[in-house]
This record gives C-alpha cells, structure tokens and sequence, in this order.
C-alpha cells in the first residue's frame, strides 16, 4: 500500500508537471466560434483558399467586389509596416488569383492595423479598393487599382485635402462608390468619388458642407458612415473620451443633430436607413439619432459593404480570413477566404 | 503520450500491491538474556518484515519455564513455530544461541550460535538480527520442508453480529452470509486469529482482527452506510476550478454525475499574449462545458483506494461579454471517457484523480483548426464523422464530499 501511494504520488507529480508545461487551454478562440453562430444564418456564396506571406502580426480582410458576376476579391494583409493586397477572380467556377502587390512597406508604423475600414468597387474596366488606416498620418486613404485584372502598383491618394474618413454605400454606375469626410478651408466637406476615378480623381458631388463654427466637435480623424438620400455624415472620432467611450456625431448642414457616448463606432450607413456599428465583437444596428434596434454576433466576421444583388435587392455581405492550420492567424501560411450575404432587411433575423 | 501508458499501467500496479499475502506462520518468540527492551523490538521488525512475514506472540513466560511450558504457551496461541533465543555476555560481547522449532517436533530444525559485538543501538538497530535472515528464509520460504500445523485444542461457537445479508469472509469454512437475526454462529476451531470483512451492498463494513481462544466469545462488525450523494471541486488540467454533484441510486457502485468545467477563471503559465493581460498568472475565457455522465466503482466500497470508470458527455456553451448565451458552434459536444482513482483518507471524504481522452466534435473542421491555439490535436480516422482528440489527455485533481 505504501508502494501504491508512492507510486500514485509520481504519477501525479508527473502529470501536473506535464500540464503545466503546457501551459493548456481548451481549444476555443472567441471570435471564430462569434463568426460561426452568425455565418450559419447568412448564404455561403464562395470560399477558397490564399497562400499568405508568413508574417508575424499580419491581420488580413477579404473585400468583395460589388459586381457578383464575375466576382473578384482582394484579400488584404496588414501588419505593423506593411501592408499588401492579392486579387483572387471566380472564373468558371474555379477561383485564381490575378493579382497581387507584394509587400508594401511604410516608413510609419501601422500602429492598429484591425482598425480598417474599406471600400471596393468594380467597373467594366476593371478592379479598384480602398483601405483606410485611421492612424497611419491622421488618416490618409490609401487606394490601389487593378484595371483589367493586371497588378499595378499601389497608388496612394493625396494626403490634401485633410481626409477624416471614409464610407460606402452601395449606389448606381456613375454614382459615387464612396464618400470621403474632408476638412477644408475651415469646413467638413464630404465629398463621394466614382470608382472609375479610383479614388483619386476629383469629387463628382458634393454633400454636407459645414463650417467648423458650426461643428463643435474636434476635426481628428475616425470612423465615417454617410447617409447620401437625408444628407447626414455620422462620424466617430477616434480618440476616446475620458471615460473610456467613443463619441459619435450625426452631422448636417447647419450643425451636429444627434451624439451619443458609447462603445461603438460606425461602420456603414445601411440601405435599410439605419446605422451599423461595431463594438468589439459585436454589430449593433441603430437608427438615426443611435438607439440601437438589434445587436448580433461578429466576432472574425466582417462586414464588406452593401451590394445590389440580380434583381435589386440589396444585399450586406460578409467575410471571414481564417487560418487553415492552427495557432494564431499570423502564423499560418494559407488561410480561407469565405463570402456570405444576406438581404440587408434581414439582417435583424442574425440577433 | 507519457500519460496513456502511465494509465495503462497503474491499474496493474493496484492489483500487484493488492496481491500481497497474510502470514503463513505464527511464531512465539522466547528471548532470554541480555536487555530485552533493546534486543526485542528490531528483533520484532526483523521477523514481520515482508521478507518473513511472520505473525509474533511475545513469550511472557518466566525465566524459570520449562520447554513444557513454552509448548503449552505456543499452542495457546496457535503458534506453530517457536525461536528460542539466548543472549549472554561473554567478555562484552552477545553470545546468542538460538533455534527454530515446532511445538510437535522433538528437535529443532534450525540452529546457532554467534558471537557479536555488543551493538550501538542508534545506528544498527535494524541489521542487528540480519544474521538470522538466511537460516529462516531456508526454513520457510519458498520449497522449504512444511511445517507440522498448530495444534488446537477445542472446538467452540463464535458469534458474529453484523447486518442482515452482509457476506462475511476469512473464515477456514469459507463466507458466511449473516441471516435475518443479524447474528452469525460459526464453529471454530481454537485458538484461532481471524481476519474477518464483511461485504453488504450500501454498506461499508470495517475489517476485523480478532483472536479467538476462548468460548463464548464474538465480535460485532462496524457498518456504516455509503453516501447517497457527493460534491465534487477539481482542477481541470491544473489550471481551471470545475463543480459537480455525484448520485449514486442505491448507494451502489453506480454513480450518475453533473459537472460544470468552467473556463472563466484559472491558471495559465504560458506566454501571457496569449491569454489575459494581466501579470498574474491567470486566464479567462467566455466558456463553459456542462456535463452528463456515469461512473462505476470496481472497487469494493471497504477499499481506501478505488479504482472507477467514467464516462460524461458535455455541451459546450459560451458567452462572450455575457451579451449572448449559446452552444459554442465550432466544438458543440464532447465525450470524455476517464479512468479514475478515489483515496479516502477518512468517513465522506476523499481526493481523487481521474485521467482520459476529451473527445471532441467538430461540424466544422476548419473552423476547429483555425480556433485551435496550442494544443496538440489529433483527427480520429473515422469517415465522415468530424472527431479530434486533444493532447495531453484531460486529468482532473479534486476532492468529493459524500453524504
């Protein structure tokens, strides 16, 4: 018996020495299981599968072409310094990559990379995106082309005028493909931009314009939803206020009509006439003046514009870049790329 | 992979250090001489030691006794052997003479005589008697000639008083089932040592030793009842606190159970990126396994330490920020096969560990490879069904609280 006890003794010691060396956890990672419960009720409308750099810290986002047919994605690496960009085309219904930029450097460090809003449109001559670092030089658009499908370098937009930030929302051909929150001569000035121009062309309207006497909020930049048919920017200022929330500000053209404190930010301004914004890993829908209607899962999910589908409807679409093999997301060197949709009116059945 | 055939093995080892035998042999021992109170309790140690395994009666015969006597005193004891010994100074030195003999033989079958220094009882105590090692072990160890059997000398009626039903065993006439009256009799033939365990299903009996040498005598056997319930607290792979509540129908060796293995709170020696931001050593996780399960002890409830297996099927549920509670999608069900092991150190309490497999169930098998951190994972090969099993295997140390 005594034997036994000694016996059982090590064994113990053994294990718990075995444990603790590895430091274990179960197998569970929030974000992925919040993107399951959510992507489980939205329609799978592609996945493949992209080779990646194997780069330490790289956060990586897929965005959608709104022209489903072909549909083209851009699969987004970006890590403290760099940043790059592959094309991948669904053509007869085997996916290809047709591009891609290799890695851009940038003397600035990409301090939050996660922070990323974007914005894609597709022409018939070919391919344009947008992604917009809110911290890399006070918020500069970063633009990058593909017409026809053939990589070219990445072209960056002017730093001037000031760029707060940026929103889409999904319009016509000729219709602006995204909005840009500018500050210029003492005024807010929004400014929507075709995708032909690939976002670095002239204006081609002019939307909310008001004079900074009028906006009593600071001009730093952050997050911008824009809502093209009432005329109303909803801008998040990146910086928090002093207990610990983000400020929101629902602007028109003689002034600020809504704020609100709360740990969201914007993220789009919906077909639906409402707000989306995102507060960790989570999307809160709200209506104009911020109260929030619904609230459902995202986790890895991401939301990558609104698009019209074949007969009008318009559709939010969604996407996940998850790694093929274990670990963190960074360390994998193929991830899966998924598109899902879902019509942007029923977007409350996801709560 | 260590840890599966350390299971593996410790089952065999319960039942070699189970196997070990009583002794064969009762030896009445009569020293004489120098400084008994010295010489006799190594001596003592020496002859139950698990190489003799011997079962000593101290003489408490006078110096004057004749060997009639001794023969009289070792058959009132049921001694079938005896070890006489001498001890005198001889210029400051032991001489000791000794023998080993049976009561019923004329001669003795072992003899001798040494001559050994006058010992430094702080530091040879226990090699003092080592001299009689090889001589003995020739007398009664394995192939030695058999010993004649101690003689008795009556027949008498021994009572044993226990719970209707209870099974009692270490008798010569083999188990006794106790009738309704709740009291055995049983003809034994004196004197004799006993060692009696009852068996009573919901009971736990407590071993008796009792020597019988006289009529009328009997023995009444502990019982207390087994618990109906318990309470579990354990450390999921010494790093998370998880709870349950044990039922056991009957109090039988079935035991249905309830576990939460909740991952809220608990302790993470890694690399800190990769849990919590804090400095201490601790992790957190929005998740929770709530468990179903079986248990069956093999061991009998008498056994201070118990072997069992088990087997829980858990949801896994999860709530991140508490803004949602929901089945985790990516490994919804797991089966956890254990092996376990219950060390009662006293009445309702007891430390136990258990060991085995966490199967899991992945609809999603590339959504479980990509949640997948730092463990090892491996896939089962079974065609079309999504399982994976995680190393190191699960092991659990806790405390269960019976009532």
């Amino acid at each position: 018996m005594v034997l036994l006890r000694v016996l059982l003794s090590h064994l113990l010691a053994v294990t718990a020495l075995l444990q603790a060396v590895s430091c274990w956890s179960p197998v569970f990672d929030q974000n992925v299981s919040l993107a399951a419960v959510t992507s489980s009720k939205l329609s799978r409308e592609a996945q493949f599968r992209v080779s990646v750099n194997d780069d330490s810290n790289t956060t990586y986002f897929a965005l959608p072409s709104r022209e489903r047919s072909p549909v083209s994605v851009v699969v987004f690496g970006v890590s403290t310094t760099k940043l790059g960009y592959w094309v991948w085309s669904n053509s007869g219904g085997s996916w290809g990559q047709v591009g891609n930029s290799g890695n851009m450097s940038f003397d600035s460090a990409l301090s939050d990379p996660e922070l990323v809003s974007f914005q894609a449109g597709t022409t018939d001559q070919g391919f344009s995106a947008a992604v917009y670092l809110p911290t890399l030089g006070g918020g500069v658009v970063k633009v990058v082309t593909a017409p026809n499908y053939s990589p070219t370098p990445m072209a960056f937009a002017a730093a001037a005028p000031s760029v707060l930030g940026l929103a889409s929302y999904p319009t016509g051909v000729g219709q602006a493909a995204a909005y840009l929150l500018t500050y210029q001569s003492s005024a807010l000035v929004v400014q929507g931009v075709a995708a032909s121009s690939a976002f670095a062309g002239p204006a081609v309207n002019s939307g909310t314009q008001i004079s900074l006497a009028s906006y009593s909020g600071s001009a730093a930049y952050g997050w911008f939803a824009y809502d093209p048919g009432n005329d109303v920017a909803y801008f998040t200022h990146y910086a928090l206020d002093s207990s610990g929330k983000y400020t929101t500000d629902g602007i028109v053209g003689t002034g600020i009509a809504a704020s609100w404190n709360r740990k969201d930010h914007v993220v789009a301004f919906l077909s639906t006439n409402q707000l989306l914004t995102k507060e960790g890993s989570y999307y809160d829908v709200c209506d104009a003046q911020g109260n929030i209607a619904f609230t459902f899962p995202a986790g890895s999910l991401r939301f990558a514009g609104e698009y019209w589908d074949s007969d009008g409807t318009p559709r939010s679409a969604f996407t996940t870049v998850l790694p093929v093999e274990g670990g963190s997301s960074s360390s994998s060197s193929s991830m899966n790329v998924t598109i899902y949709s879902i019509p942007t009116k029923s977007l409350n059945t996801l709560k | 992979m260590r840890n599966f055939f350390i299971l593996l093995a410790l089952p065999l080892l319960v039942v070699s250090v189970s196997a070990q035998t009583l002794p064969q042999h009762r030896v009445l021992v009569r020293y004489q001489g120098l400084q008994p109170e010295k010489y006799l309790p190594p001596l003592d140690a020496f002859l139950t030691s698990d190489k003799l395994a011997l079962w000593v009666v101290p003489s408490k015969l006078a110096v004057q006794a004749t060997e009639d006597d001794v023969i009289k005193e070792a058959r009132s004891f049921a001694c079938d052997l005896v070890l006489s010994i001498e001890n005198a100074d001889s210029s400051g030195k032991d001489e000791v003479s000794w023998r080993l003999w049976s009561p019923e033989e004329a001669k003795p079958r072992v003899s001798g005589k040494v001559m050994k220094e006058r010992p430094d009882w702080a530091t040879v105590a226990d090699v003092y008697w080592l001299f009689l090692s090889k001589p003995l072990e020739s007398q009664l160890g394995p192939g030695s000639p058999p010993w004649p059997k101690a003689t008795v000398s009556d027949t008498v009626e021994f009572k044993i008083t226990a719970r209707p039903g209870t099974l009692v065993k270490g008798l010569a006439s083999g188990p006794v089932l106790v009738p309704e009256t709740g009291v055995a009799v049983v003809s034994l033939a004196i004197p004799v040592s006993l060692v009696l365990e009852g068996r009573l299903a919901g009971w736990r009996t407590r071993a008796e030793r009792v020597f019988v040498n006289s009529p009328a005598q009997a023995v009444a056997l502990h019982q207390t009842p087994l618990a109906d319930w318990a309470l579990t607290a354990s450390l999921n792979n010494f790093a998370f606190p998880s709870f349950g509540v044990e039922w056991y129908p009957n109090r039988g060796n079935l035991a249905l159970r309830a576990q939460i293995d909740q991952f809220l709170g608990g302790l993470y020696f890694g690399n800190q990126s990769n849990a919590t931001a804090s400095s201490w050593p601790v992790q957190s996780l929005p998740l929770a396994t709530v468990q179903l399960g079986a248990a069956w002890f093999w061991s009998p409830a008498e056994e201070q330490l118990r072997f069992y297996t088990a087997a829980d099927l858990g949801v896994r549920w999860m709530f991140p920020q508490f803004r949602i509670f929901t089945v985790e999608p990516i490994v919804p069900l797991t089966l956890e096969p254990l092996a376990g092991w219950d060390y009662r150190w006293t009445e309702g309490q007891s430390l136990y560990f258990e060991l085995g497999p966490t199967i899991q169930w992945a609809p999603n098998a590339d959504n479980f490879r990509a949640s997948q951190k730092s463990s090892m994972v491996f896939e089962v090969p079974l065609p079309g069904v999504p399982l994976f099993v995680e190393f190191p295997l699960k092991a659990k140390v806790g405390y269960r609280w019976s009532f």
